[in-house]
């Protein structure tokens, strides 16, 4: 049945197609069943899952030939009501081993706007879901994206393609932790409530930090800031008594001169018993006198130690792509096998029905001359008759299986097809 | 029998040493799962020779090597214990290879070349609390040249290399205090009871009053560390500057009972 399936992926990405082209292809998650139950009821589609992230749409689906793939494409100009000249020519389609190959790389990071990002593993993981949850993914693809999931989960634990920050935001949580371990319960001020403080913030809350103080010359700005994060607004003057309390401090004020001296720092650092103060100073020109940060328990960062940290990890994360392909391209030759193996499911289930057609026609015949044993010692034949015939055909199974896995065993499977007299190819389409 | 089990626990901590090691620079992240394989066979095969001592001599000590041995047994205790509660495999780096110090020096010399340890309910006591406090000060001293290490790193905004395999500052700063903090009544529970010991044996060796004095100032150095972890001129870097000169100290001492 699989040797007579396609498997192809169709779809465009950030590299393919600019925004304006993805944007109209994209499937939002509200209609991703709907989308999926249009696309399964072409008539050649066996088996689909629509992977649609901002950055690239992908169909993947198990079809009867080859050729099938073009109602993929002219499902995409449909359902999105497009022109398939606007699109065609920026979509990439892959075929068999290299769609598993491509599917892979998506999930272990490697294919994405930024390289290692973890969100896509959660993205493929949703996909499926949906497809599964429609009812239109079978063997094949169910198979598929696990495999796709493990490959993401060991590309991100085996190599360090995840590891490092990609955004300041990020850059500020990578320095919290490797100063404080875990962020929960550390309590942050934001002092200057500038958008980029904000999302510095929700960075750290996201990562576990809980209380949030913002101080603004204007109160009622710290007030608003303050309200969006959950947290508190602080007058302006009082904020070297906050940092009294306060794990992280981001700085992003407008003033012209440094606010935080370092003769203000050496007291409150005393004071707080040396216990390390993180602090980021994206403002320009810099909030924090810089010689502050040569103090004992004051970690001082501006933006563009944050900017360094960033562009470190990208590079080490490009440097760990070929360990990944290597790790993809081992999963990709595994897969193979597996759905070689496949291959023999239905020719295998085909000669279990033989054999228990048999069985249920030869009792049918002689349980009438039966009749005088006990019910319990008719099943006790019963039991023996699916005894047999699991002992007899165990080892012709195990060399179907073994055929199909060596994949130069299509020709064997006929045969064996020809000795167990399966003369019908089982049904393929749903 | 007991030689093959120390040379096969002294191979596998040397083999956990190495992975460890390897850890802080190689980006495959299994090393250092195998590198806890090795340090959890290795301190089972040493428990099993532990054991074994202990049911000959009626002693897990009777002489100096084999009080050097229980350190080396204690320091990879300590650190897996620590490596099941706070996840720090970095830490093993260090521990592992001062674990595998004390071992090779137990494989070095013969059983017999050991000063023997004298008997006696109170020297007993005195040789565990003093070799347990010394294995939770060991692993301190790891935690402090983590912190300072790290310190320095994030200080000097270097984020190259090891500084994203190292253990987050305040961890290391709050694992060592309370490493020593658990060490330092030990500590004194082994020098008081070493003294008891001493005048009910009397035994007035030779040595005895160096060892006495190496004893006396580790303890000094351990209260000065636990009180600059408290003050707020000293907590930090100064603090843990004070755990490696301990370290320092222990290994003074250890070597003065060991071999004079």
């Amino acid at each position: 049945m699989i040797a007579n399936m396609h498997l192809v992926v169709i779809g465009l990405n950030h590299k393919t197609a600019p925004v304006e082209v993805r944007e109209k292809c994209a499937v939002s998650d509200g209609n991703l069943p709907k989308a999926l139950a249009t696309l399964n009821a072409c008539h050649c589609v066996v088996e689909c899952c629509i992977l649609s992230t901002c950055n690239r749409t992908e169909i993947y689906a198990v079809t009867n030939t080859r050729e099938d793939e073009d109602a993929l494409v002219q499902f995409m100009s449909d359902y999105h009501e497009v022109e398939r000249a606007s699109f065609e020519d920026k979509l990439y389609r892959h075929h068999g081993h290299k769609a598993v190959e491509h599917l892979f790389r998506v999930a272990a990071g490697i294919d994405s706007m930024m390289v290692g990002e973890n969100q896509i593993v959660n993205q493929i993981k949703n996909a499926f879901c949906v497809a599964g949850e429609s009812d239109v993914t079978k063997a094949l693809m169910n198979h598929l994206f696990q495999q796709a999931l493990y490959v993401g989960k060991r590309a991100r634990t085996e190599t360090d393609i995840s590891r490092g920050a990609f955004s300041v935001g990020y850059a500020a949580v990578e320095l919290a932790r490797s100063i404080f371990g875990e962020l929960e319960g550390r309590s942050i001020l934001i002092l200057g409530a500038g958008k980029m403080s904000e999302l510095t913030a929700k960075h750290m809350q996201s990562s576990g930090a809980t209380s949030i103080a913002v101080s603004n010359r204007t109160f009622s700005r710290a007030e608003e800031l303050a309200c969006k994060l959950g947290g508190r607004a602080v007058e302006f003057d009082r904020f070297p008594e906050e940092m009294l309390h306060s794990d992280i401090v981001i700085t992003s004020t407008g003033a012209p001169d440094a606010i935080v001296t370092r003769g203000m720092m050496k007291k409150i650092t005393r004071e707080r018993r040396r216990r390390p103060i993180f602090m980021i100073d994206i403002a320009v020109p810099r909030d924090i006198d810089p010689s502050a940060g040569e103090l004992d328990g004051v970690f001082l960062y501006d933006i563009d130690d944050l900017d360094t940290l960033v562009q470190q990890s990208i590079s080490g994360r490009k440097k760990e792509i070929e360990r990944v392909r290597a790790i993809v391209a081992e999963e990709v030759q595994k897969f193979n096998v597996r759905l070689r193996t496949l291959e023999a499911v239905p020719l295998i289930k085909q000669i279990r029905d033989k054999y228990d057609h048999l069985r249920d026609a030869e009792w049918a015949r002689t349980s009438s001359k039966l009749s005088h044993l006990s019910e319990t010692d008719q099943e006790a034949i019963k039991v023996m008759m699916q005894s047999l015939i699991n002992k007899i055909s165990h080892d012709s199974l195990l060399k179907i299986k073994e055929y199909a896995s060596n994949g130069d065993g299509l020709g064997k499977l006929e045969v064996a097809r020809e000795i167990f007299g399966i003369n019908d190819e089982p049904e393929v389409k749903k | 029998m007991t030689s093959t089990l120390l040379g096969t626990s002294l191979v596998a901590y040397f083999i956990a040493s190495v992975l460890y090691l390897a850890n802080l620079h190689i980006k495959h992240r299994s090393v250092a799962g195998y590198g806890t394989t090795a340090a959890v066979a290795g301190f089972v095969i040493q428990s099993v020779r532990l054991g074994m001592q202990t049911a000959a001599n009626s002693t897990p000590f009777a002489n100096a090597l084999e009080a050097i041995f229980f350190l080396s047994w204690a320091i990879a205790g300590t650190y897996l214990i620590i490596l099941l509660k706070f996840k720090l495999p970095a830490v093993g780096a260090l521990a592992m290879p001062l674990s595998v110090i004390a071992l090779a020096l137990v494989y070095r010399f013969p059983p017999e070349a050991g000063v023997p340890l004298a008997s006696g309910a109170w020297l007993r006591i005195h040789i565990a609390a003093i070799v347990a406090s010394f294995a939770l000060f060991v692993l301190a001293f790891c935690c402090a040249i983590f912190y300072l290490v790290q310190n320095k790193l994030l200080k000097s905004k270097k984020f190259r290399g090891m500084f994203r395999r190292l253990p987050p500052l305040e961890t290391v700063n709050s694992l060592a205090y309370h490493l020593a903090a658990v060490g330092f009544p030990l500590l004194t529970l082994g020098i008081v009871t070493g003294i008891v010991g001493v005048e009910a044996a009397r035994l007035r060796e030779h040595g005895a009053g160096v060892r006495l004095i190496a004893s006396g100032l580790t303890w000094i150095v351990y209260a000065a560390y636990m009180l600059a972890h408290s003050s707020p001129d000293w907590r930090g870097r100064r603090a843990n500057w004070i755990l490696l000169v301990g370290a320092v100290l222990i290994a003074l001492t250890t070597a003065l009972h060991g071999f004079v």
